[in-house]
């Protein structure tokens, strides 16, 4: 099978440090990569040049056959909100909204109606089992619920790839596990893509296989399963 | 396509209604920064309409002076009580319907008075005031009828005893133009308006952008699901409208409930009824429509100069270095227009024409404008190169160097500033043209002219003078015109009033002069009719001047003695107070009294009422300017709350940072000094004539230190919000 996204000789530096040295990655469709390495081994840089929301200084990231660095800024912006999903560790839900709008805003900023919108969200919260929090606004939530509720707005325009960065960092060990199983869990149902950036063997353990990025440079290993 | 925008505006507006304590608080903040704001500008456009509703209401109580008969006869009046000018009219009806003045139900009979409301409460509540008014108040003015709501204004019935030496009238109401201001004080008002625009404008930014690093990382957590940039411009621009339409509603209900306490507020003379108070509809739909307008193009033009990226990365697009050449332009510019008046004539010719105003408000408010865009461009120059060795000034720097927030709020009061410089000369320079107004009036300052009318009792008026403290010399002046082929005026006093009058010192009883650029007097022996007696001209010497007239030391002269007299000199103090008593004193006797002396009341009043309402603009103005810094000063402390925490965690200490944010306080506020006292100093040097340059260096020196002790203060009181934000749970970003 082909790959949907493929990372090919990434080369990125901040100023006059290296974050990417020649990374690669290449990610099938329903499949789960976990991304694993120490810190600053350049593994999230690794998912934000993939996810299209940083350009490499050089070497090519394609997604289904188009290369991202292509594409302008809107196209970019059209793909993260129809093609990708993201959960994050920190800062991705707005205070400001509740936390059924969280979920439903990728589908208003791209056209769907308010009643629809909100309805396919619900859907989303129930199936993540938050549902009781959808009129709270994420600040009156625990951790645990709040990176549900992201992973159900990642999900609900039924993307592609799910791109995760960390998603269980601020969570304790049993939170973690119960939302690294409903992300898999309903991204395999979907058959979404999940690239997964953490550093903990634990959480890696959800997936197909395993990549490590240290200094810069990705090298696939066996999965530990 | 139009539904999407509509709809990102739509979620701008639902992030700016979040719901969270924070999100209303910095809703709270906004609407009422703006609100303020639109009432001082309400206010502003609110002055045209009601100095003409004032003025339309003083034309149409204006006597309408008949040639010949008329329906009326009306004697103007004025009494003088401490130090106010009670001012009305006695009138008698030559016929059976003569006309009232307006907001009076009938003219009063002898006897009767009506007065406005303001005097009636004097009248109930002063002995003084009482005795001057012996009539029976028969009714009260109403608002129509006055000026403004604490006029001290009367219509009394014409006695018998003052018909004759009244003056017929048709009724009331003129179409005479109104009075036009002095050169100097359109000045004056043009280079306040400018002045007191630029930096509320300045100020409904600052409000606007309150909370903005908070949105920025709201706009990239919408960029991370999607969002384009054109997308987030439209929820950036429904956010900031949301806050600046609530104010624009809070600024209009402000302004309607407080119009109400117009009529117990009046300044120096300066008053208005609330029902004046009504913005011009022009410049109303204009803040209607500007304030929400300003505010969405601020937001747009600062997102134009970051990009704000999926990641919450706030990155510089087109401006990597702040670019200053377009902020000394704007000085430049405005710099440039100033020459150009005052080359292309003298700025009392030029200040006639309405464009050349206009373009010198425009001018002003270039200069200003271009000030408060200096200053954060000065600010992180100066930051970029200083290096201090202690930590809280080297924190301060630091915070400086990557943080234009302050530098930026600041720019509000510095701009304040620098009006209020400009405005403190132009402000000196009108008093120069009202102190030399008054000297012309009256070339002698302890010399005070009562006019008197024939029927006046002169005995009793002189011996109401003379219980006046003060009074060294009381003259009586007869002039007489009578008909002739070589028209003449006759004058005849005494000589020391004779030798004040032409500087000459021979004069004894029967002397006679006339002036050698004077008018041609008929010659010696001339017989002229004077009264009903016949009066032929005497020998007379020519002194030099031009004073008209010829001037008879008369003595016992009998004819001349007839004539009664039409003025009383007294020489006494030279303070307005000695003015005031003489004609409280002379009130008594005679209400008709007038005091000619008072140098042209008008001008003075003017000028009184103009540096009133540029002091009131520019002190609600500084207040405006340190609650927008005060606003904004928090919101910054709030803002860095976890840059702040992680410095205490790392040990900092906590007074090290009060202090650090005191000099992140001072640096700009020192800059902005450095640069208000140049450029309001240069601009008011442009506008005024070299001549008529004054710098009052004490009244420059409280304006400055009133400045930086607002600044620093405001800097002390966000102290609180500051040892908020260093607690450890500030740390906590999610």
């Amino acid at each position: 099978m082909s790959a949907l996204l493929e990372a090919t000789d990434l080369r990125k530096s901040f100023g006059p440090t290296p974050a990417l040295d020649g990374a690669g990655l290449s990610v099938r469709a329903g499949e789960v990569v976990a991304v694993m390495g120490p810190s600053g081994s350049g593994k999230s840089t690794l998912l934000h040049c993939m996810a299209g929301i940083l350009t490499p200084d050089s070497g090519v990231v394609r997604y289904r056959d188009v290369e991202l660095s292509s594409l302008a800024d809107g196209e970019r912006s059209e793909l993260r909100r129809t093609d990708f999903g993201f959960v994050f560790q920190f800062g991705q839900l707005v205070p400001e909204l509740s936390c059924l709008e969280n979920v439903a805003l990728p589908l208003r900023l791209g056209g769907t109606k308010r009643r629809e919108a909100e309805a396919r969200a619900k859907d989303w919260l129930d199936r993540l089992e938050v549902s009781d929090v959808a009129d709270k606004r994420p600040g009156e939530t625990s951790g645990g619920q709040g990176q549900r509720v992201a992973v159900a707005r990642a999900l609900v325009t039924g993307p592609r790839v799910v791109f995760a960065d960390e998603p269980t960092g601020a969570l304790d060990s049993l939170n973690g596990e119960r939302v690294m199983q409903l992300l898999t869990t309903a991204a395999r149902e979907t058959n979404a893509a999940v690239v997964l950036v953490t550093h903990e063997a634990r959480v890696a353990a959800y997936s197909d296989r395993e990549v490590v990025v240290r200094d810069g440079r990705s090298r696939e290993v066996e999965p530990v399963r | 396509m139009t539904s999407r925008w509509v709809a990102d505006l739509v979620l701008g507006v639902r992030l700016a209604v979040g719901g969270s304590r924070t999100s209303w608080a910095r809703l709270a903040l906004t609407a009422a920064g703006v609100g303020l704001g639109v009432v001082v500008l309400l206010l502003a456009a609110s002055i045209g309409p009601a100095r003409e509703a004032k003025s339309e209401r003083v034309r149409a109580a204006a006597l309408d002076l008949a040639a010949a008969a008329g329906p009326l006869r009306a004697r103007e009046v004025a009494v003088s009580w401490q130090g106010r000018r009670i001012v009305g009219v006695e009138l008698a009806a030559t016929g059976a319907d003569g006309p009232a003045p307006p907001g009076v139900g009938r003219l009063p009979r002898p006897g009767e008075v009506v007065v406005s409301p303001e005097l009636l409460h004097l009248i109930e509540t002063d002995d003084s005031v009482r005795a001057r008014f012996p009539e029976r108040v028969i009714g009260v003015i109403a608002d129509v009828g006055l000026p403004r709501p604490k006029s001290l204004l009367f219509y009394a019935g014409l006695s018998d005893v003052h018909t004759e030496g009244a003056t017929p009238a048709t009724g009331f109401g003129t179409d005479q133009p109104r009075p036009t201001l002095l050169p100097v004080y359109r000045l004056l008002m043009v280079a306040a308006i400018g002045a007191l625009l630029v930096p509320l404008g300045i100020f409904v930014l600052v409000a606007t952008r309150l909370g903005a690093t908070g949105r920025d990382r709201r706009l990239a957590a919408i960029r991370l699901v999607g969002a384009s940039r054109a997308q987030v411009r439209w929820i950036a621009s429904g956010e900031t409208l949301t806050g600046a339409v609530l104010g624009l509603f809070v600024g209009v209900a402000l302004f309607f409930a407080a119009r109400p306490l117009a009529r117990f507020i009046e300044v120096e003379g300066v008053g208005f009824f609330p029902t004046d108070l009504l913005p011009d509809p022009l410049l109303g739909a204009v803040i209607a429509v500007g304030v929400p307008v300003v505010a969405v193009v601020s937001a747009l033009v600062a997102l134009r100069t970051v990009d704000i990226g999926p990641l919450g990365l706030v990155e510089a697009v087109d401006q990597p270095v702040r670019r200053a050449w377009w902020r000394f332009a704007l000085i430049g510019a405005g710099a440039v227009v100033l020459v150009v008046i005052s080359v292309v004539g003298s700025f009392r010719r030029v200040m006639a024409d309405s464009v050349t105003a206009v373009a010198l408000g425009a001018g002003i408010g270039l200069v200003l404008a271009g000030t408060g865009a200096v200053l954060p461009w000065l600010v992180a120059r100066v930051a970029d190169r200083l290096h201090p060795e202690e930590v809280a000034p080297m924190l301060a720097v630091r915070g400086l160097r990557s943080d234009s927030g302050m530098p930026r709020v600041l720019s509000g009061v510095v701009v304040v500033l620098t009006g209020s410089l400009t405005l403190q000369i132009l402000l000196g320079v009108a008093a120069q043209f009202t102190a030399e107004s008054a000297l012309d009036a009256r070339s002698e300052a302890d010399r005070w002219v009562l006019g008197v009318s024939e029927h006046t009792p002169i005995r009793s008026l002189e011996e109401a003078i003379a219980l006046v403290g003060g009074v060294q010399r009381v003259s009586e002046v007869r002039t007489y015109a009578p008909r002739g082929e070589v028209p003449v005026l006759l004058v005849s006093t005494d000589c020391a009033e004779i030798a004040a009058r032409l500087g000459v010192d021979d004069c004894a009883p029967g002397s006679a002069y006339r002036t050698s650029d004077g008018p041609a007097v008929p010659p010696v022996g001339t017989r002229l009719t004077v009264g009903e007696q016949t009066w032929a001209v005497p020998e007379h010497e020519v002194v030099p001047g031009k004073v008209p007239g010829l001037f008879v030391a008369s003595g016992s002269d009998p004819v001349l003695g007839a004539v009664p007299p039409s003025e009383l000199v007294v020489v006494g103090d030279p303070d307005q107070a000695f003015g005031d008593s003489l004609l409280a004193a002379t009130g008594r006797v005679d209400r008709g009294v007038e005091l000619r002396s008072t140098f042209q009341a008008g001008q003075v009043e003017l000028f009184t009422s103009l540096r009133s309402g540029v002091i009131g603009g520019s002190v609600l103005l500084t207040l405006l300017a340190v609650v927008g810094l005060a606003a904004a000063a928090v919101d910054q402390v709030w803002e860095r709350r976890r840059h702040t925490a992680v410095l205490t965690a790392n040990g900092v200490p906590s007074r090290v940072l009060a202090s650090a944010a005191l000099w992140q306080s001072a640096i700009p506020t020192g800059l902005g000094v450095a640069l208000a006292i140049p450029v309001g100093l240069g601009t008011a040097w442009l506008v005024v004539p070299a001549e008529r340059f004054r710098v009052d260096w004490a009244e420059l020196a409280t304006t400055v230190a009133t400045a930086v002790v607002a600044v620093l203060v405001v800097s002390l009181c966000t102290l609180p919000a500051l040892r908020h934000a260093i607690r450890p749970d500030s740390l906590r970003t999610e």
